[in-house]
């Protein structure tokens, strides 16, 4: 049990650190023109974009684990 | 049950890439065709519903009867705009914020606001349309004998009424008939103007040479007739506000005279807190009139801009013709001819006429002249033509006029209707600069409203007004996000050092040699040690210093990877000796 909490406990950190680059690659995907000069409103929106874009790292890096143990577990197991 | 998952996530995109080599069959070939065109009528009805919420319009209405609060809110769909972050993708956004809720002041008179959906801008709509635009007049004449026609008029439309008269007695000053001064007082004009503030004057009449000769010529007349208009004008202060003097057929002789006393006049109604308008012919023959010198003494001149033809005209014609053929006195030459004296426009006012003249002209082809037939008031046009013949129009005079036969006799009415107001009043106040406009008389169009609405559409305020919003709130996580918008600098700081505290636990791990064998054993684990610490330094730099110093984005990297690699340079060698 303690393994476990403490091999989740890495998991999450990681996961949350990989979130941020993932966010700034995302946000600098999606934002196609500089936003000077925008509105608060596209200033929040951008903010909104680059929560998503660190959302989605931090799925994908569960789901990059899923696949992972998947993986090992069908090829060395089987 | 675990390994069958692990199985269909690692085999399902295997699946599906294997599916897609049978994309080769006919019928798979179909499918994707219907996909193809699917996916385009979704892009299609996307860009329909785009359009159509750009181009919708919403309105919100207040209850100021039943809504007490001192704002306003509303809660509508949010808006997309025309470019920008926002418009690329806009489905996000919508998806984020369905609704928006836009809180404004309120101001009592606010009937609804309107949204328009193009340019996101809101206009209210205020209760009391019908408010005259600063700096601008409307006069009307209320003659005695339209008796309590007063009871329908639209006073917000009006600024000035004269009251129609006070006809001179030159012998003594005094109004021919004092009774007509009395059911002023008795009526409820004043009342009914003073509750929308227009202004009311007396109108005073001298007509005739004879008359004008004798009252100008008589000094003890004019006194009387000082005191007693003055007295009459005290009885109700707070409404009336002077007098609108109209002499008409001055001799050229009493030029002087006449001017003498409308100076001495003006002076004893500027004593007692009134002003005086001058009421001018459209056409100053005998040049009576000293401009120039009267100009410091009036508040407004009047131009009588009615009677071009009729009773004492040759031929028919307009009433108030705008221009004329010939070298003739139209409106124009009227107001240019006072325009030219050096009044200014903002001290002229233009009256025109709300009635029409009829004149005969059954004999016109057996080679007689029209015989004019009688001076008619605009409702009783209507009562008599509209119904049964459509008005021409002359594009010369911007009047309108009917052409009738009945009974083998055949008439010819000229008039002013909404349509050729509508135009002189444009041409007064945009080309010529005019104080406003004059009606004569009030009570000639009875309940016809269409004389009103061109009043309000030339001398009213917009009835929509530009409102801006105090605060847009959008629905879903709008608020959280501004708050990290606003804060962002702190909470990446706090990020920052969530994640070095996060990396000093694992330096910290590193004491046990057990740890450090399994972490550093491979070299290629310990370059992706080395490639973490150098992205966290770029998002430290990014976080901390932004675009102050993009060198450090360089510089301090390189010297990281560089550090990094002479740490594991040494470690490498040490793990040698080890051995």
């Amino acid at each position: 049990m303690k393994e476990v909490v403490a091999r989740e406990l890495l998991w999450f950190f990681g996961a949350a650190l990989v979130a941020v680059p993932i966010a700034v690659l995302f946000n600098y995907m999606m934002v196609k023109v500089p936003l000077e000069g925008a509105s608060e409103t596209e200033q929040v929106f951008e903010m909104e974009l680059f929560v998503i874009g660190g959302i989605i790292g931090f799925i994908g890096t569960y789901f990059m684990r899923a696949v992972m143990w998947a993986a090992i577990t069908v090829l060395t197991k089987g | 049950m675990l390994k069958i998952l692990a199985f269909y996530i690692v085999f399902l995109p295997c699946l599906l890439l294997v599916n897609d080599v049978h994309a080769q069959d006919p019928i798979r070939k179909v499918e994707n065709q219907l996909r193809k065109y699917r996916n385009r009528y979704r892009r299609s009805k996307r860009s329909l519903d785009r359009a159509k919420k750009a181009l919708a319009s919403q309105k919100r209405t207040v209850d100021n009867k039943n809504d007490t609060s001192e704002i306003i809110t509303w809660q509508k769909g949010s808006f997309t705009p025309n470019s920008g972050l926002i418009y690329d993708y806009d489905y996000i956004f919508s998806f984020l914020h369905k609704e928006e809720t836009l809180t404004f002041s309120k101001d009592p008179s606010t009937r609804f606001i309107l949204w328009d959906s193009l340019n996101n801008v809101f206009y209210k709509n205020s209760a009391n349309s019908q408010v005259l635009k600063e700096g601008v007049e409307v006069m009307g004449w209320h003659p005695y004998w339209m008796e309590d026609a007063y009871q329908y008029y639209n006073y917000d439309l009006l600024s000035i009424i004269s009251y129609y008269s006070y006809d001179i007695n030159p012998e003594t000053g005094l109004a021919w008939e004092q009774e007509i001064m009395d059911d002023l007082f008795k009526s409820a004009l004043l009342d009914s103007a003073d509750s929308s503030n227009t202004r009311v004057f007396i109108s005073v009449t001298s007509y005739t040479e004879d008359n004008n000769k004798q009252f100008l010529s008589n000094k003890q007349a004019q006194y009387d007739f000082g005191e007693n208009i003055i007295g009459i004008l005290n009885k109700r202060k707070e409404v009336l506000a002077g007098v609108d003097l109209d002499f008409e057929e001055i001799r050229e002789a009493d030029k002087d005279l006449f001017t003498e006393f409308v100076i001495t006049l003006s002076a004893k109604l500027k004593n007692a807190g009134f002003s005086l308008i001058l009421d001018v012919p459209f056409f100053d023959q005998m040049k009576v009139y000293d401009f120039a010198e009267l100009q410091g003494h009036v508040e407004y001149f009047n131009i009588m801009g009615y009677d071009f033809h009729g009773e004492y005209s040759d031929y028919p014609g307009s009433v108030a013709p705008l221009r004329t053929l010939e070298n003739k006195p139209s409106l124009e030459t009227a107001v240019n001819d006072i325009l030219k004296t050096g009044v200014p426009g903002e001290q002229v006012i233009l009256t025109l006429p709300l009635y029409g003249v009829t004149w005969d002209i059954s004999n016109l082809d057996k080679g007689k002249s029209a015989v004019f037939d009688a001076s008619i008031p605009y409702y009783d046009i209507l009562a008599e033509y509209d119904n049964r013949y459509n008005p021409f129009y002359d594009p010369l005079s911007a009047s309108m006029f009917y052409l009738t036969e009945e009974g083998g006799a055949r008439k010819m009415c000229w008039f002013e209707n909404e349509t050729s107001f509508d135009l002189k009043f444009k041409w007064l106040m945009e080309e010529k600069g005019l104080k406003g406009a004059g009606i004569w008389a009030l009570g000639y169009a009875r309940g016809d409203n269409r004389i009103w609405k061109t009043i309000e559409k030339n001398f009213c305020k917009d009835s929509l007004e530009i409102i801006t919003p105090i605060a847009t709130v959008y629905s879903g996580p709008y608020g959280l996000t501004k708050s990290i918008v606003k804060n962002k600098r702190a909470i990446g700081s706090a990020f920052l050092i969530f994640s070095g505290f996060f990396i000093l636990g694992l330096i910290g791990s590193l004491r046990d040699w057990r740890v450090r064998e399994i972490l550093f054993k491979q070299q290629s684990f310990r370059a992706v040690y080395s490639m973490s610490c150098v992205i966290l330094i770029i998002i430290a730099l990014k976080w901390l210093l932004l675009d102050s110093t993009p060198w450090l984005y360089v510089l301090l990297p390189v010297s990281t990877a560089v550090g990094i690699f002479l740490i594991n340079l040494v470690f490498s060698r040490y793990r040698k000796n080890l051995k």
